[in-house]
């Protein structure tokens, strides 16, 4: 069977041998050469039929009409350039735009984290059951994180698992200069560096005796790039000494380059996790005890499975459960990836499934557009492939061959599409609102094929009905090139129509969307809150962190109070609870009704402030008056919005009543402006305000003044540090606020903005398409009309309503749908109405003016037909 | 006008028989083509002649079925020429087909009625 085939000069030899042997003996029987010879090949029949025939048995001829179907292919797109470079195009976006998003998918979920030797890599999580006892703190019902009892017993415990190490992401604090900045650093175990097979770029990683005890290893290990960043790649950075949460920290390593960490945040200092308690006082309690607060991992022995160490860690760990009667532990061992939190994977596969999503709806709107561009450039060529099925070609043949060509074509996209997923990736991982992701993004061998599938995938999915319908013809019709009939009518039409309906709404839909970011974000700049937002900071402390009691506390905002005020350019200072866009509290309050009576219940904002706080954020008060700082009486003095007294107290003076919270009562001694400072855009509502209690409450100081930011950053940390030298100020503008509020929105009316216009651009092809279709078809029907005097304008006229239909009918189903959409995005738009008519009207006359040009093209061209020529082809 | 498919029904009535023709010859002994096609002509009396090249597809069919096997060898006349033989399945499948032909044969004898028997 796998006997080398016969070659050709094989099978030439062997008629030369057969002519040769039938003219001898045609000459035997006494004809002459000549004439032997001729007779011989006469009763051959044709030699070159034969060999032909040879030549298409063999397997080699599969391969040649391939490439001359590749060929044919080529030539046939080289002659109409505008079709093939909108097809590639087209495909171009729509498989580069999955292949980004697979890139951004591997990364996330497949991809193991950059540690040595990833295949034996494995994390490790613990999910615990109980039965409503609850012994300790940890995660119920999911697998998470685990204590650091757990982990000694499962490290002194496992055969399986060579090494186990434990670390915990955590804010830092870190000295620079005379500020102190946030870095992202990790508690990690003394093991960790050894069992994720990191190497040290410089220096050296922890030792197991740094981890011995509570608070043995002050020493630190910096990642690569924070490194490079904050200390510009000093040499002589190993055996500084860095201050971080104002404690002392030897540098001993840095680690290798391209290392941040195995989670999404990328680390930029790692300290070891028994210098828990020297950074965070007044946390450290949790340490010994039965509470989940780390992030578990392992490699596993050469021999081990996954498997197998699961049900080994379970049974160590239900070993420990027997302590805890009702109490069911489970370890899972899962081979790594980014996604190693379990907390973290349900969001990201969240995530991922709503862009597989979109990726696969961009992708069908790409394949029905060059699918419609097929079927007209199919039309076109009705008479070549009639001429061709009528020749003896096998409709097989041709179909073969008519995919060849989206083949081609999709070959085409696919490679200009890898471009778009190389560029794409890293840009979205920018825009990515606050956090820096610890992500690996260049395409590999997996995007790749990943890309090749979809790539096929689309070519089969746009190429198959226009190869199945074009060579599907009526040979006679098609040969006189009868445009009307000749092609099976029905159902292709119609969802040609369709198709392009749902991309016209779908663009409308889009952009409405869009417009209505951009016109919230246009107003969020312009809006009036009800408080000041320029030359108004916010200050910070980590007083708590510091173990300040409530006298130190006291003594230190008096400090802080008096080094403001006896400096010129502040104007004021007050403290706040809640700091306005930032953060909230509600509470329930009873309206005191007559006699002391309790009356209805009121759901209220609650926020305790010195008696400056609304002088500093230029709240005017309406009526009455505000507290003074002593005012400590019984009923506590409180001060309420406008809306709360309207609620209460509808058509009464409010100055005077009461209300009762939690057994106190509250009598109101005046009323203050409503505010916007839960959500930008809509006013509070019921807001009242008192006065700090004696206890020792977390608040920040806002003050108003002239300064710059910097200035007002220098001046409150060298006040704060004239009291105490080791306090950490974060100093915020509420400028800085207002920016962090409107960002999402900004970035989500930007995307919107970009896909809207994609969505628009692949609509209006879609409707080009389906007009030049339309043209085509009826060029027969337009000839006649214009031999019969129908001038060009009304033939054009004709064809641009036959267009418009279809746009007008997309173009109101996009309305209809955008009037329910933006129902649901109305909370994020800053007050603006969800039937913004700027929007609404901007999108319609954007898409109208666009699909109109769209349809005017090919419109136009119906009046080029020459009515004689088409009258003609019948 | 006809289309391939046509074409494709009426071959597949011919190669049977042609199959037929050419491994009944080749029991006499081993033939080249011209041998065979040669051969054909004689023993039907010259009531069956095809072209001479027809053959070439069949042989080609057969030997990549293994009913029969070539090699180059040397005709009488000092010619250079590619020489075919029965193999065994060959032969097994020639018994198998004329048997078939046979059955064929006399069921159209008996449809087709004493009267339009061959003279």
């Amino acid at each position: 069977m796998f006997k080398r085939p016969r070659s050709e000069s094989d099978f030439a030899n062997e008629i030369e041998s057969h002519l040769a042997i039938e003219t001898d003996r045609l000459i035997a029987e006494g004809m002459s050469v000549d004439d032997a010879r001729h007779a011989a090949r006469k009763l051959f029949g044709n030699v070159t039929t034969q060999t032909e025939h040879f030549h298409e048995s063999r397997p080699t001829a599969f391969v040649d009409a391939s490439w001359r179907n590749v060929r044919y292919a080529l030539r046939g797109l080289v002659k109409r350039p505008a079709f093939a470079i909108t097809a590639t195009l087209t495909l171009a976006f729509g498989i580069g735009v999955n292949a980004a998003l697979f890139t951004l998918l591997y990364s996330l979920l497949l991809r193991p984290p950059p540690v040595g030797d990833p295949s034996r890599f494995v994390n490790v999580s613990r999910e615990v059951h109980d039965d409503g006892r609850n012994y300790s703190l940890y995660v119920k019902g999911r697998a998470s994180m685990v204590s650091w009892p757990d982990y000694l017993r499962l490290r002194q415990g496992t055969q399986n698992l060579e090494q186990i190490a434990v670390y915990r992401g955590q804010s830092l604090s870190l000295d620079v200069g005379d500020r102190s900045v946030a870095i992202n650093g990790e508690l990690a175990s003394c093991n960790y560096f050894v069992t994720a097979r990191v190497p040290m770029a410089r220096g050296r990683a922890f030792l197991p005796e740094e981890c011995a005890s509570n608070g043995a290893g002050s020493v630190v290990v910096l990642s690569y790039a924070h490194w490079q960043r904050r200390f510009g790649g000093d040499t002589t950075i190993i055996g500084r000494s860095l201050t971080i949460n104002r404690q002392p920290f030897t540098v001993i390593g840095v680690a290798a380059q391209g290392f941040a960490g195995v989670t999404f945040a990328p680390a930029e200092v790692w300290v070891p996790v028994t210098m828990y308690a020297s950074l965070l006082p007044g946390t450290a309690k949790e340490f010994d005890r039965d509470i989940s607060w780390l992030a578990a991992f392992g490699r596993l022995r050469a021999d081990a499975n996954p498997d197998g160490a699961a049900a080994e860690l379970t049974t160590l760990a239900r070993a420990e459960d027997s302590n805890w009667p009702g109490r069911v532990s489970t370890i899972h061992v899962g081979t790594g990836s980014l996604a190693i939190d379990p907390d973290d994977r349900a969001g990201v596969v969240a995530a991922v499934t709503g862009a597989t999503v979109l990726g696969a709806l961009i992708l069908l709107m790409c394949c029905a557009n060059v699918m419609n561009l097929l079927l007209a450039r199919a039309n076109a060529r009705r008479r070549e492939i009639g001429i061709r099925l009528s020749l003896g070609a096998s409709r097989a043949r041709l179909i073969v061959q008519l995919m060849v060509e989206s083949g081609v074509l999709a070959f085409a996209g696919g490679t200009l599409g890898m471009v778009l997923a190389w560029w794409l990736p890293p840009l979205i991982k920018a825009s990515a609102p606050d956090q820096e992701l610890n992500l690996v993004l260049t395409p590999d061998v997996w995007v790749l094929a990943a890309t090749v599938v979809v790539a096929v995938g689309a070519a089969l999915l746009f190429g198959l009905i226009p190869a199945l319908q074009s060579t599907n013809l009526q040979l006679t019709a098609a040969l006189r090139n009868d445009s009307g009939a000749g092609t099976r009518r029905g159902s292709a039409s119609n969802w040609r129509n369709a198709a392009v309906v749902a991309q016209v709404s779908v663009s409308a839909l889009l952009l409405v969307t869009a417009a209505m970011f951009l016109r919230a974000t246009q107003r969020s700049f312009t809006i009036k809150p009800g408080f000041d937002i320029a030359g108004v900071s916010t200050l910070s402390f980590d007083l708590e962190q510091a173990n300040y009691d409530s006298v130190r506390t006291r003594a230190f905002f008096s400090a802080m109070r008096e080094g403001f005020l006896t400096t010129s350019g502040v104007k004021s200072v007050a403290a706040t609870q809640m700091i306005p866009l930032r953060g909230r509290a509600t509470t329930e309050v009873n309206v005191d009704g007559a006699q002391g009576k309790l009356g209805p219940a009121l759901r209220t904002m609650v926020n305790n402030v010195s008696s400056d706080y609304f002088r500093t954020l230029g709240i005017p008060v309406v009526s009455g008056r505000v507290f003074s700082d002593n005012e400590f009486g019984d009923p506590a003095s409180i001060v309420v919005s406008e809306a709360f007294a309207k609620r209460a107290w509808p058509n009464t003076n409010p100055i005077g009543r009461t209300v009762t919270e939690d057994s106190h009562q509250l009598v109101v001694v005046g009323v203050v402006r409503d505010i916007q400072s839960a959500s930008l855009g809509t006013n509070d509502g019921p807001y009242y305000y008192k006065l700090p209690s004696q206890n020792n409450e977390s608040v920040h100081l806002v003050v108003r003044t002239e300064l710059s930011a910097s200035q007002v950053q220098s001046l409150a940390t060298r006040i704060a540090h004239q009291f105490d030298a080791n306090l950490i100020v974060t100093v915020r503008g509420l400028d800085e606020e207002l920016q962090r509020v409107v960002a999402p929105v900004q970035l989500a009316g930007k995307m919107a903005s970009a896909l809207g216009l994609v969505a628009m651009l692949l609509a209006a092809v879609g409707v080009y398409g389906v007009v030049a279709f339309a043209v085509s078809q009826r060029s027969r029907e337009i000839g006649i009309r214009m031999a019969l005097g129908a001038t060009r304008r009304s033939v054009q006229t004709m064809m641009f309503r036959q267009g418009a239909r279809v746009v007008g009918v997309g173009l109101a189903l996009g309305i209809a749908l955008s009037i329910g959409s933006s129902q649901a995005i109305r909370s994020m738009l800053f007050g603006l109405s969800a039937l913004d008519g700027v929007a609404f009207v901007t999108v319609a006359l954007l898409l109208s003016i666009v699909a109109s040009v769209a349809v005017a093209i090919p419109a136009a061209r119906a009046s080029r037909v020459d009515p004689v020529a088409s009258l003609r082809e019948d | 006008m006809s289309t391939q498919d046509d074409r494709r029904e009426r071959d597949q009535l011919l190669q049977g028989t042609l199959d037929l023709l050419i491994l009944r010859t080749l029991l006499l002994g081993a033939y080249h083509g011209q041998g065979i096609a040669r051969a054909i002509q004689t023993s039907s009396g010259d009531a069956l002649l095809v072209d001479h090249g027809s053959l070439y597809p069949a042989l080609q069919r057969i030997e990549d079925r293994g009913w029969i096997r070539a090699e180059w060898g040397v005709s009488d006349n000092n010619r250079r020429a590619r020489f075919y033989e029965l193999t065994k399945a060959g032969r097994k499948q020639l018994h198998a087909e004329a048997d078939k032909w046979h059955r064929i044969v006399a069921a159209m004898a008996r449809v087709l009625g004493p009267e339009l028997a061959a003279e």
